[in-house]
């Protein structure tokens, strides 16, 4: 399941015992790693973890799943040389193959698997020591993702091995004693054999000669003798003397972030657990239904709080705008009802209907073409000086009569052409149409004149109705 | 330790549904009032638009007021057409023209123009010792009659050149007065000979 989300970026890696418990933290650029001592007496020290976890659980530096490295010395390990199998049967397998192996019941134990090519290495540690060992972090519900051994962690983060059989020597004690020690031997990447030693009370020398004998056994039985050894604690506890018979010994280079290192371990489980999420690992403790409660109670109260928060906040905001926009909507409504009043006001005088009629008399009165005196103005202006009006008429449907003597016919023709092209607008002609009624000569004194009648029907007032010729 | 826990998650919730409902129901109100000022503010467009179109009718109507003089809200046509006969002699004797006869004709009152239409009928000679004097006389007297308030429109105008009893021009015109009246008076009038067009 945990992998359903894939590679975790951010793993803590946490153990404690020895009078101590050390953490090493995600941190920015790195890691950061803290060791607390215990002063607490050995019955009381989960308690004073849960406090220091506690603390640091309320300054959320505890958000990351969490690793917890089992003490190796604590742990029993057995290769189990069995066929392959399928998935649900061949963990049934193992589990039974393991409690034979080890002599140990399944209700007292939980058991961890890592495949290897030579068979199947089972961890078994007592549920009595896991329950005591978790219980700090079971109580404060934090995230246990994986519960690794440190030897399995520690094999895990080499990550170059040697070519040939090599092994990884942890020693694990206090500042005064060595308290146990664990072996891991292997070929390459090829985990073997894990021995893991409690000195009860034992001396250096006694677990040289473990170690010894540990060695002799792997050498028997996969046939090759170990030619490296990387130690992992202090090389002190170890009585120098027989050293000389155990194979070339150096410090396990552990290049993660630490001060100590015990604390370089822990950095080098976390970075191998981000580099590697399915290492073998003890299943994490089911969370306890109360502790579920609780906490789920405790999210409740807070999305309660902050729904409540934003509820308000928001409400305030919503109902502060609701009563500005009734304000607008009243503003609103009072200038509309004004703006109606006015028009109602404006509307009852009919302005527009006034405006329309005496649009029509404006119009009638200030038309050029209804202007006599316009007309009189224009046509003066385009008459000939041969000829002379001796009679003018305008009339109401648009006629103009013009009546008078002319010195010639070709004058009074030009009289009509002058007059029909005679425009008071740009491209609007005065005159609709202009004819000549008639034009007689007279012979009066010797002199023959013209005597001519032109009428001429006004563009704009002439209709058809109403043409018709003044006679004289 | 754990009622009071309980107690609460009981309160915030109550808090909490009784926060979102009120937030809700503002919500709904501030969508509503949205609405309702959304529609108001086109209402006001709408309206101030009809109120500046009407301002400038009344505008336009007062100028044209000026122009044309006040509608009449009572109707006296004996009167009227004494002023316009007046009117006319005057400016007949300012241009030197000598009014043969001032004749008025039948009055009208046209509800579609909502003007009363006074006529008269004008044969008068010029007295100047010239023809051209006398086009001269003509022509102010024309000039005059146009800018008389309510103008004076002419109608019909006949010019003719005569020698008896001396050299001059005889003028017959048809000088027509619309006067701007009020509703009233067409409601009064309507209602007196139910025709669209009144003539006596």
């Amino acid at each position: 399941m945990r992998h359903l989300f894939g590679r975790p970026r951010q793993v803590i890696a946490v153990e404690w015992g020895d009078g101590e418990v050390r953490l090493s933290l995600p941190a920015r650029g790195g890691r950061m790693t803290a060791t607390f001592p215990l002063t607490a007496p050995p019955e009381e020290q989960g308690f004073e973890v849960s406090r220091r976890l506690q603390d640091l659980m309320k300054r959320g530096a505890l958000s990351a799943p969490f690793c917890v490295v089992l003490p190796s010395h604590a742990c029993t390990f057995k290769l189990l040389k069995l066929p392959a199998g399928d998935g649900e049967t061949r963990e049934q397998i193992w589990r039974t193959e393991a409690a034979n192996q080890l002599g140990l019941p399944l209700t007292e134990i939980e058991l961890a698997f890592y495949e290897q090519p030579e068979g199947v290495l089972a961890v078994a540690v007592r549920k009595s020591f896991l329950h005591t060992y978790l219980s700090p972090f079971v109580q404060l519900d934090l995230p246990i993702r994986w519960i690794v051994p440190s030897i399995i962690g520690l094999w895990l983060s080499v990550q170059k091995p040697t070519s040939g059989s090599w092994g990884i020597l942890e020693l694990k004690g206090n500042r005064e004693r060595i308290a146990g020690a664990t072996i891991a031997l292997g070929s390459g990447e090829r985990l073997r054999l894990v021995h893991a030693i409690a000195l009860n009370g034992n001396n250096g020398r006694w677990l040289v000669g473990e170690l010894q004998r540990t060695l002799a056994l792997y050498h028997r039985t996969f046939g090759e003798p170990v030619t490296q050894l990387f130690l992992v604690g202090n090389r002190d506890w170890l009585e120098a003397e027989n050293l000389e018979a155990l194979p070339p010994m150096d410090e396990l280079p552990l290049s993660a972030d630490g001060n100590t290192v015990g604390e370089r371990v822990l950095s080098a489980i976390a970075n191998a657990i981000i580099a590697n999420p399915s290492i073998p690992s003890f299943p994490p403790p089911e969370r306890e239904p109360a502790l579920v409660w609780r906490r789920v109670e405790e999210r409740l109260v807070g999305a309660l709080t902050v729904l409540v928060i934003i509820g308000l906040i928001a409400g305030f905001a919503l109902s502060s705008r609701v009563t500005t926009l009734r304000e607008e909507v009243k503003a609103e409504q009072s200038l509309l009802a004004q703006q109606r009043r006015q028009l109602n006001q404006l509307a009852a005088s009919d302005f527009g209907a006034k405006v329309q009629s005496l649009e029509q008399i404006w119009n009638m009165a200030a038309n050029p073409r209804n202007d006599p005196l316009e007309l009189l103005y224009w046509v003066s202006k385009a008459l000939p000086t041969s000829i002379w009006v001796t009679e003018f008429a305008f009339l109401r449907d648009g006629q103009v009569v013009l009546r008078g003597s002319a010195l010639s016919h070709s004058a009074v023709t030009d009289a009509v052409r002058t007059l029909s092209e005679l425009e008071i607008d740009k491209g609007k002609p005065l005159f609709h149409e202009v004819l000549t009624n008639y034009a007689n000569a007279r012979t009066v004194a010797d002199r023959t004149l013209i005597e001519f009648q032109i009428t001429g029907w006004l563009r704009e007032r002439t209709t058809q109705r109403q043409r018709q010729v003044l006679r004289p | 330790m754990k009622d009071r826990h309980k107690l609460l998650l009981a309160t915030l919730a109550v808090v909490a549904l009784v926060s979102w409902l009120w937030t809700a129901s503002a919500l709904w109100q501030h969508q509503n009032l949205r609405a309702q000022l959304r529609s108001l503010r086109e209402q006001t467009s709408e309206t101030k638009k009809l109120v500046e179109r009407a301002k400038e009718q009344r505008e336009r109507y007062e100028q044209l007021v000026q122009e044309l003089g006040k509608p009449l809200s009572e109707f006296d046509p004996g009167r009227l057409n004494a002023k316009l006969m007046e009117q006319i002699e005057g400016a007949l004797t300012q241009s030197k023209i000598k009014a043969e006869t001032i004749q008025p004709l039948p009055w009208q009152i046209n509800p579609d123009m909502r003007a009363a239409r006074l006529s008269v009928q004008v044969t008068a000679v010029t007295t100047q010792p010239t023809i051209s004097e006398g086009l001269q006389g003509l022509t102010e007297l024309l000039m005059r009659l146009r800018s008389m308030r309510p103008p004076v429109l002419v109608e019909r105008l006949n010019i003719q050149a005569i020698s008896q009893p001396r050299q001059g021009l005889r003028v017959q015109a048809q000088l027509v007065w619309l006067v701007p009246v009020e509703d009233a008076v067409l409601k009064k009038w309507a209602a007196q000979t139910r025709r669209p067009t009144l003539r006596r």
